[in-house]
């Protein structure tokens, strides 16, 4: 699944990035690299807010578009 | 002088103005050279400023790692010398006496990477790999996690000339956060000193630990931290190789830049004339299975993650909360309602604070006259345009008989200039501290997550909000904040939208005539304002909407990406020192350029081809004006007296909005603009009409110059000014129709 449907206050890890140079390299840069585990912390119709490395990490605003371009898949920790 | 819903409104727009410094966050820096419109080439420390340093430290972090309060409490002080080489960002040098040395530190543009995608990230990078410093200073800050340490480790790649500072020190005890300093010291060979720069604690060892460094400066080339980079190995040799043929720096180490090349950095490599290099790297991604640049990215963060998740345990006591204040702006109607509610409110205290309104306003309407006259001469506006008063009676009465134009110059132009500017200060720097405020506790970011979803609607993001409310103040830095856009769609839509938002100066030339229009019917005075300010932020949205469709072909809607800092109490230093420093650039830029400006336009309007002239149809001034009269007479059937006053008129205000007005009553020798108006005899559909114009018709000169810098193209600046002309005529046009079918 991708980043945007995730749960509120779910866990999930990023699988891949499928996203243009730029935007990848702003991704890349903020710590959204493959492996990395994102708790979700708001899901609304228009953004997402996530903290990385669990919740405990920066958190980060996403639009809807460049959440659907981070495929996830869930996370049990 | 101006009434009180006019001084409100003029204040409203000063307030505007600032958010332009603090709404764009992390960005500011940026928009201090706002007036800056040329790009100065100096050298990365001008000669002469390199001589006062015994030594150069760069600060490097990223965004909302407390750089600037840390920087404030290093050096006391901000100094601004010029601009980053061929950019209008300015560069930030503080300088701290320490041990009988003087210590000179660079503000770095706060970037997440090294890989410069963003003129920013470009400016952090090339001064770290080339730029002349003895030391880098990276600050980290561990509340965010372990990710903090990624820029830090990308510089330690390159140099061994680092400290690092471990900021929020109070924070990350607070959080229990355990963190094994003298390890951490070992493995990455290079001082690291935990700091609070609230709480003031480790300021005097990161000095020391700066000096020492600076001191034992050796000879010898520095030497990177070496991550293992496998399969790439060998690629990164063979470029290793080639740039030490090309490139010696002492403070940097080839492999450093291999990487970055390796990373797509292509500037670089051209810079250093290894244009190969980069074509090798590419060659080998299809090897690695992936591309070169996200196989490092994926090896720093797997090497910081093994090395650090030892030495640093980040189990904080209590999760992270997210607490009220999030959930408000989340939701997109309170997110809304609490945006503006903050920033009216902050308005109001800072009107009162200054001019008493509108609490006299409130005053008169409960009976209480005298009360309000008294607050209202004893605020601080008005006391220092008494005391402006004075000093320009003074100075025209000794003068007025021996030297009648030296006197009026002094006294209407240049003394009237400083008055003008000087009655600003306080609202601007009142203005200044509760937007630095709102910055500083980190609702800024917020505001902008909570209006994208309305923006995107138009093809902007949530951050477009910026630009737009910058542009509020002056339209060149809105322009120039349109950097903060992610794609060079929403960049380049922002640039060609920014001129139809009214910027304060055309807010003077509003009120005037306003208020000359419909004297002594505020309602119809305040109906006709808000339409304009309506008028234009739909333009700015709707051109947008048609540059992104229209010229741009694009159909998806623009993206957001921001990182949304941790709400705290801000700090009254940081408030203080950010609103001082932006206060004392604005009585520069805004007092020279204003001084000038009048002297232009008094010089244009007292000599003609005869020479000195008393009558202004014999002035230069004249002969332009009409030429532009000619073209504007028939469309609103006005007079000719009136015609080629208007046509001046709209050329000064070309250079400069506010000379609209300023150039009228100089034309039509009336002391008050109200007169000015009145004496063009105007009726009010031509009025409205010519209101209209003066709003919208063309980007002032310093705006159409920013466009061309920013968007270094001709044939679009001439598009948006072609564009801007167009709609406003329009505009104009149809309002002139409307109102004249209205009133007779």
């Amino acid at each position: 699944m991708n980043l945007a449907d995730a749960q509120p206050n779910t866990v999930v890890t990023i699988i891949d990035i499928d996203a243009g140079p730029g935007l990848k390299a702003r991704l890349l840069g903020m710590g959204f690299v493959s492996g990395a585990k994102l708790k979700v912390i708001e899901n609304r119709d228009g953004h997402i807010v996530v903290a990385l490395d669990s919740g405990y990490g920066r958190v980060v605003a996403l639009s809807k578009g460049i959440a659907k371009k981070i495929i996830v898949a869930s996370s049990t920790v | 002088m101006l009434n009180a819903p006019s001084k409100f409104l003029l204040l409203l727009l000063t307030f505007f103005k600032i958010i332009l410094f603090f709404a764009i966050g992390l960005d500011a820096s940026k928009l201090i050279n706002f007036a800056t419109v040329e790009c100065i080439e100096v050298s990365f420390l001008a000669n002469s400023y390199r001589e006062q340093c015994d030594a150069v430290i760069a600060v490097a972090g990223q965004p909302n790692v407390g750089k600037s309060t840390l920087f404030n409490v290093l050096t006391g002080r901000m100094e601004r010398v010029g601009n980053f080489p061929g950019t209008t960002v300015a560069m930030s040098i503080g300088r701290r006496r320490y041990k009988e040395k003087t210590l000179c530190f660079v503000d770095l543009p706060g970037v997440y990477d090294l890989k410069a995608v963003s003129l920013d990230e470009k400016i952090a990078r090339d001064f770290i790999v080339f730029g002349d410093w003895d030391a880098v200073l990276v600050l980290v800050d561990l509340t965010t996690g372990l990710n903090g340490f990624y820029l830090a480790m990308q510089i330690l790649q390159l140099t061994n000339r680092v400290v690092i500072a471990l900021t929020k020190w109070d924070e990350v005890e607070r959080l229990g956060i355990k963190v094994d300093l003298e390890s951490l010291r070992k493995t990455l060979q290079v001082p690291v000193v935990p700091v609070s720069a609230l709480k003031r604690t480790g300021i005097e060892e990161l000095l020391n630990a700066i000096t020492l460094l600076v001191e034992s400066r050796e000879t010898i080339g520095a030497k990177g931290i070496y991550i293992d980079y496998g399969q790439l190995e060998n690629s990164l040799s063979v470029a290793t190789k080639e740039i030490e043929k090309v490139f010696s720096n002492r403070n940097v180490d080839a492999r450093g830049i291999a990487i970055l090349l390796a990373r797509g950095n292509v500037d670089i490599a051209n810079r250093l004339g290894v244009g190969d290099v980069i074509k090798m790297f590419s060659n080998t991604s299809q090897v690695l299975g992936t591309s070169v640049d996200e196989f490092i990215v994926k090896r720093i963060y797997s090497f910081i993650e093994s090395t650090f998740s030892n030495l640093i345990l980040i189990k904080p006591v209590k999760e992270l909360k997210e607490g009220v204040v999030y959930k408000i702006f989340q939701n997109p109607f309170s997110g809304f309602v609490a945006t503006f509610t903050i920033l009216f409110s902050a308005i109001f205290l800072a009107f009162a604070i200054n001019t008493g309104f509108p609490i006299t306003t409130i005053l008169e309407a409960l009976g209480l006259g005298d009360w309000a006259s008294a607050l209202e001469k004893y605020t601080i506006s008005s006391a220092i345009l008494t005391f402006f008063d004075y000093i320009k009676n003074i100075v025209y009465s000794s003068l007025a008989e021996s030297h009648p134009i030296l006197a009026s110059m002094l006294a209407n132009g240049i003394i009237e200039g400083v008055a003008v500017v000087s009655s600003f200060i306080p609202l601007i720097l009142i203005t200044l501290m509760l937007m630095s405020a709102i910055e500083d506790s980190g609702l800024g970011p917020l505001m902008a997550v909570s209006l994208h979803r309305f923006f995107a609607r138009f093809g902007l993001s949530g951050r477009a909000i910026y630009p737009m409310f910058i542009s509020l103040g002056c339209n060149v830095p809105g322009v120039l904040a349109s950097r903060a856009a992610l794609d060079d769609f929403e960049r380049l839509e922002i640039i060609a939208s920014t001129s139809f938002i009214p910027c304060q100066a055309r807010l003077i030339v509003l009120l005037a005539i306003v208020g000359f229009l419909f004297y002594g019917n505020p309602a119809l005075q305040a109906i006709i304002v808000v339409g304009v300010y309506l008028g234009g932020a739909i333009l700015y949205l709707v051109t947008a909407k048609i540059f992104r469709r229209g010229v741009f072909r694009e159909k998806t809607s623009p993206e957001l990406i921001l990182e949304l800092p941790k709400l705290h109490k801000p700090s009254f230093e940081v408030v203080w020192w950010n609103s001082w420093a932006l206060t004392k650039h604005f009585i520069v830029r805004a007092g020279t350029v204003l001084i000038l400006i009048v002297a232009i336009v008094w010089a244009l309007t007292s000599f003609g081809s005869t020479g000195f002239v008393e009558d202004p149809t014999q002035s230069f001034a004249y002969d332009v004006g009409r030429a532009i009269g000619v073209v504007i007479k028939p469309l609103y059937g006005l007079s000719d007296d009136s015609s080629w006053k208007v046509g001046f008129a709209l050329l000064t205000g070309f250079i400069a909005k506010e000379n609209l007005l300023a150039t009228l009553a100089v034309l039509t020798g009336a002391e008050e603009s109200g007169l000015a108006l009145q004496s063009l005899g105007l009726t009010i559909p031509q009025g409205i009409a010519i209101l209209v114009l003066f709003m919208y018709y063309i980007p002032c000169l310093a705006t159409v110059a920013t466009i061309y810098a920013e968007s270094k193209s001709t044939k679009f600046t001439l598009l948006v000014v072609a564009y801007v002309v167009g709609v406003a005529l329009i505009a104009s046009l149809a309002v002139y129709g409307i109102a004249s079918l209205i009133i007779h």
